[in-house]
């Protein structure tokens, strides 16, 4: 903490005016309080006062301009801001009234410095002038501090009461004060004055700031960041800023632009993640995976699929129900659930459960070359542990699988046994082992979701194999100590 | 000796063949286009052509020239894209049957046939600066011109393209620069160096034909400005002088730099066409009297609003 204490002997002037929307001439006023210009040193009261003052040289060196000329800080009152220019503290507008045989003279008071709240002070007598000598006496019993703020959104107290809000001349009362700065985010201050009438104190704050703290992460680590658009870090880590709303920006080359608009509070850390998208540049997009592709280990799916199974070596039933192939292929149709881990480069479908229905009869060939059919074919298959390669780029992500599939078949043989129609029936299961592969693409929607389509074949090695096709949706977790290497 | 003569012949060679990247105007771009065609040097000739078309983008015969010269190199598919081009830009055109015939003798020595336009690609990412103008997004609209540009986009879109980036440039820098200074807030110190730095950005890119007098004057009055809050008064001066009389904001920010300065008489001078209704032009006027040795009474009175004191 900061601070400077100087007791002065002389504040900047200030100047009178008599305007004239009041009941009293402004002459006649101004004539009310010319005796007392005395007990006013620092005040440009008199016609006199206001000529030498406007005809004096320029100080050397010529005094700082506001602020507000060079728009830094806001001049809601350029009048006053045109006071502080020329070196002035303040302005008194004087106006007397007259009701009945009171006079009141009112004094308004602005200060020079925009923060500063105006003032009236007024004084009451049987006479212009009885009024004059009240107002005055009351306006000379004040002292004043010239308070010097930073930052400039310090709020000053004498005491308990709010005087206004950075650099400004204040009046107070005379006597023991203690007067205190503060602003958020920064550490207050306070400093003990003992002024009497007259008196003008010179007070300087100069708050230490409370600092907030980022913690940053960047992704990429190149990524250069902007802090209310100044440069600010370029790199990982933790790093102090001042209180307050701010708007966080990070860059990187081929990377979109990322903002943040955060408010931290004094001795805060925000936690900032900053994981860049990279440009809609396609060769730079399917430069490697999205993060969403690589968020989560395990999956569970769900797919529509249908089957074409082809004819061929059937080999089932007995006697003259006997088929020893299927004449036609058959479609078949169904639901195909599996469970199963994506690394970023391998997989397995732990457990994959097709159930297959719905073929139309079709053909098969009976004993004596007599006609028959196969009708109700059904199809259960179990696939373990399929083991595949996998390589996302972007959301979109390729992918191939092998493995053994356990294929039970439940079908109903029906042979034409004579000309008028009749026929009989033999219901059959079997278990069947094949050998398959599934070749898809996934398109990961989020870092949850993803839409899957592939086609499968099953049937190296066996009788009637199968080709399938499948769409279906995936849902990704992570669990039982598997977790996903891209997550945000 | 010989050795020495042969350097100094591939150094005139070098020289000769040397494309005239320092021709800075159009007119000098063209001119030593047209050398260099004449002279047979064709794919110097069509990059040069291709300058011009890009500066001149609304000039139908650039484009029969730059087709002519590129149908002499391997760029095939682009002349056929500039015959195209030209037949479409200047449909009456007296050659055309010339042109027609150029054209399809061209397009059977090309290996692909170029759809009708400009260049697709470059097309697109012009399309994509007009969209960043339109949402205002200056910097970005430069970058997608320059890349367009640099793509090889040829076509009349490109005179609209930089008129609608230098109008989202121009309407940001007149509310910033409209907001300097005014009573009730501060102009935006972000949006305003953000302004500054897109009109220098502009000025930095030669290629993307964004160096005009709006341009450089939105770039002199917003870094002026900035100057002036940063305390940098020689520099807002630089800046400003030439500039002053486009905004009142600017003359008097260049007012404020002179006296701080200690070039009073010329602040005075400054303000002197300035209204005066504004206490802040009244006062810096009185102070810039006063330091040039003048009274300050009239200005100073008229700031206060008070009578000035009878001359005796």
């Amino acid at each position: 903490m900061s601070m400077l204490v100087t007791l002065v002997l002389a504040a900047p002037p200030v100047l009178w005016r008599f305007p004239a929307d009041a009941d009293a001439a402004p002459a006649d006023v101004e004539a009310a309080l010319a005796p007392l210009a005395g007990t006013l040193p620092d005040h440009l009261l008199t016609g006199a006062q206001r000529a030498a003052w406007l005809a004096a040289p320029a100080p050397t060196p010529a005094p700082a301009l506001p602020a507000c000329f060079v728009d830094i800080g806001a001049c809601p009152q350029p009048e006053r801001a045109a006071l502080e220019a020329l070196g002035l503290g303040g302005r008194i507008d004087a106006r007397a009234q007259r009701r009945d045989t009171q006079w009141t003279l009112r004094l308004d008071w602005s200060s020079s410095a925009q923060s500063v709240a105006p003032r009236t002070l007024v004084g009451q007598g049987a006479t212009l002038q009885q009024a004059a000598e009240n107002v005055v006496a009351e306006l000379a019993g004040q002292a004043t501090v010239r308070v010097h703020v930073e930052p400039a959104s310090a709020k000053v107290y004498a005491g308990a009461v709010l005087l206004g809000e950075g650099a400004g001349t204040y009046a107070v009362p005379p006597g023991a004060l203690d007067v205190r700065a503060e602003a958020e985010g920064y550490a207050p201050a306070t400093v003990k004055v003992a002024l009497t009438a007259g008196d003008a104190a010179d007070l300087t704050f100069k708050l230490p700031a409370v600092a907030a703290y980022v913690n940053l992460r960047l992704n990429p680590e190149s990524a250069r960041v902007t802090l209310d658009h100044l440069p600010f870090s370029s790199g990982t880590g933790k790093h102090a800023l001042a209180p307050g709303a701010h708007l966080l920006r990070a860059e990187a080359e081929g990377f979109e632009a990322f903002e943040r608009r955060v408010d931290v509070k004094a001795g805060e850390t925000l936690e900032i993640v900053f994981d860049m998208t990279p440009k809609a540049d396609l060769s730079a997009r399917y430069a490697r995976p999205h993060p969403d592709a690589l968020a989560k280990a395990l999956y569970v799916r769900g797919a529509l699929r249908t089957s074409r199974v082809s004819a061929g070596e059937l080999g089932l039933g007995s006697g003259l129900l006997r088929a020893e192939k299927t004449t036609d292929a058959a479609e078949i149709g169904g639901l195909d659930l599996g469970v199963g881990w994506r690394g970023e480069l391998l997989e397995v479908e732990a457990l994959g459960l097709a159930w297959l229905g719905g073929a139309d009869a079709h053909g098969a060939a009976l004993p004596q070359d007599r006609a028959g059919l196969v009708e109700d074919l059904q199809r259960l298959v179990l696939r373990p542990a399929w083991v595949g390669v996998r390589w996302p780029r972007w959301r979109v992500d390729p992918y191939a699988r092998l493995g053994i599939s356990a294929v039970v078949e439940s079908l109903t043989i029906r042979g034409v046994l004579d000309t008028t129609g009749g026929r009989k029936a033999s219901e059959q299961t079997h278990l069947l082992w094949m050998v398959g592969g599934e070749l898809g693409c996934r398109a990961q929607i989020d870092d949850t979701w993803f839409a899957q389509l592939s086609g499968s074949y099953e049937g190296v090695g066996a009788d009637r194999p199968q080709a399938s096709f499948q769409v279906g949706l995936g849902w990704t977790f992570d669990a039982l100590g598997f977790a996903g290497g891209g997550a945000r | 000796m010989i050795r020495t003569l042969r350097a100094l012949a591939l150094i005139a060679a070098a020289l000769w063949a040397m494309p005239a990247s320092a021709a800075t105007t159009p007119e000098a771009t063209l001119a030593a286009a047209r050398d260099a065609y004449n002279d047979g040097r064709y794919d110097e000739a069509a990059s040069l052509f291709l300058q011009s078309v890009q500066a001149q983008p609304t000039e139908a015969g650039l484009y029969r020239d730059l087709a002519r010269a590129r149908s002499w190199t391997k760029d095939t598919a682009g002349a056929v894209v500039a015959f195209r081009l030209y037949l479409s830009m200047a449909p009456g055109a007296e050659d055309r049957a010339k042109v027609e015939a150029e054209l399809r003798l061209v397009q059977r020595k090309a290996n692909e046939d170029p759809p009708p336009g400009p260049p697709v690609i470059a097309a697109a990412t012009l399309k994509s600066a007009r969209a960043h103008a339109e949402a205002k997004e200056t910097p970005e609209a430069i970058a997608m011109l320059e890349h367009a540009i640099a793509q090889g986009y040829i076509g009349a879109e490109l005179s609209p393209a930089r008129a609608e980036i230098i109008a989202a440039l121009s309407k940001d820098s007149v509310a910033v620069v409209e907001s300097w200074g005014r009573p009730e807030q501060t102009c935006d110190p972000a949006r305003l160096t953000a302004v500054a730095s897109a009109a220098r950005l502009a000025l930095d890119k030669p290629t993307t034909g964004l160096d005009t007098p709006t341009v450089r004057q939105i770039a002199a009055v917003t870094q002026g400005l900035v100057a002036v809050r940063e305390g940098r008064d020689a520099a807002a001066v630089n800046l400003l002088a030439e500039h002053a009389a486009s905004s009142p904001h600017a003359r008097f920010a260049l007012a404020v730099a002179l006296y701080r300065l200690g070039r009073a008489d010329e602040a005075a001078q400054s303000l002197s066409v300035l209204d005066a209704a504004d206490p802040r032009v009244a006062a810096l006027r009185a102070l810039a009297e006063r330091a040039a040795g003048r009274p300050m009474t009239e200005h100073a009175a008229r700031a206060l609003g008070i009578e000035p004191p009878a001359t005796p």
